[in-house]
């Protein structure tokens, strides 16, 4: 009977280090498999953006949103690629961060080039910004 | 309602036109891509987070600097922590941004577009998570190979801007955290 019993406590104990265990090695969200809450250009979601952001925050922040455009420009610091997407206002652009938890089938991108994107969207300060990208459409040389 | 940036631009603009033509020293400076870190540094743990997108603006002819950074933008190790530090402490969803405006200690002083190297004291105000309080940094300006670099770093006291931590946590955070700024600042062309 108390054999029975320690080893009933023992499973329990042991079933709450692994759950403990779970939850603090709880995976950043898997945004390639997540399904965006929003799909729009670089400039619609810009557009939004500046007319009232505090409309388009409760639309789109911590959201997953798949966005579309070109690329204006790509810089790369401390292995943290950003996209920079054009957009009808040559003041502003999308900025995408590529995710740092995600592996990347390309990590170079040429200017230019027409780019389909998902990640989660951080706000706007001058740039729209969305973190924790991923590219939807690779290119295929 | 935030001033944009932009608008902001426009202001330091307007502003610095309608004053005296000064020698030496001006131009206006800007980086949309600051590295930001973050360190927690407490008896049980060290928590780490940085990002790449931190905004500042600064206008050489009066000293006067805007920075700001969007609090989701900061990525973190483990994803739990990211989860507490957006939901429970910052509440980026409420307060999405960090905001310093502030202004430079004799910013004539300050030669960017010769090399060297330049220290000088910014002072202003910080908001976070919806609370403004002054506060004070040192920043280092390098000026070399035409890239002009600037750095600062200053501890922040988390209970100062109304971030609760819960009594479990509080061995796992640290009640003052250290921020540390690094941006390379280019030169607004006029168009």
């Amino acid at each position: 009977m108390k054999s029975k019993l320690t080893l009933l406590i023992l499973i329990l104990a042991l079933s709450g280090v692994y759950i403990g265990y779970r939850m603090w090695n709880k995976p950043h969200l898997d945004i390639a498999s997540a399904g965006p809450a929003a799909s729009l250009t670089a400039s619609e979601l810009l557009a939004e953006y500046q007319s009232d952001e505090s409309v388009a925050n409760a639309k789109y922040l911590n959201k997953v949103i798949s966005i579309n455009g070109v690329i204006e420009a790509v810089s790369k610091e401390a292995d943290q690629v950003s996209i920079r997407l054009a957009t009808e206002d040559v003041m502003a652009t999308v900025i995408c961060n590529l995710d740092p938890f995600s592996s990347h089938a390309e990590t170079e991108f040429v200017t230019g080039r027409n780019i389909n994107l998902k990640g989660v969207c951080s706000g706007i300060l001058t740039d729209v910004v969305l973190d924790r990208c991923v590219v939807i459409n690779p290119s295929f040389k | 309602m935030q001033l944009k940036p932009v608008l902001i631009i426009a202001f330091l603009v307007s502003v610095t036109g309608s004053l005296p033509a000064q020698t030496g020293a001006g131009g206006r400076y800007f980086t949309r891509g600051a590295a930001i870190q973050f360190f927690s540094d407490s008896p049980l743990e060290k928590i780490e987070a940085s990002t790449n997108s931190g905004n500042c603006v600064l206008d050489l002819a009066t000293g006067k600097l805007e920075a700001a950074v969007l609090i989701n933008s900061f990525n973190f190790k483990k994803a739990l922590m990211q989860e507490h530090f957006n939901e429970n402490y910052m509440e980026s969803s409420k307060f999405p941004k960090a905001v310093f405006k502030g202004s430079l200690d004799k910013p004539q002083e300050l030669t960017l577009s010769k090399d060297g190297t330049y220290k000088t004291m910014l002072k202003g105000e910080m908001t976070i998570h919806g609370i403004t309080r002054p506060m004070q940094t040192e920043v280092v300006f390098r000026v070399g190979d035409g890239k002009i670099f600037a750095e600062t770093a200053f501890d922040v006291t988390v209970a100062d801007y109304g971030i609760r931590i819960p009594a479990l946590m509080r061995d796992n955070i640290a009640k003052i955290v250290r921020l540390t700024v690094k941006s390379e600042l280019q030169e607004l062309k006029k168009t």
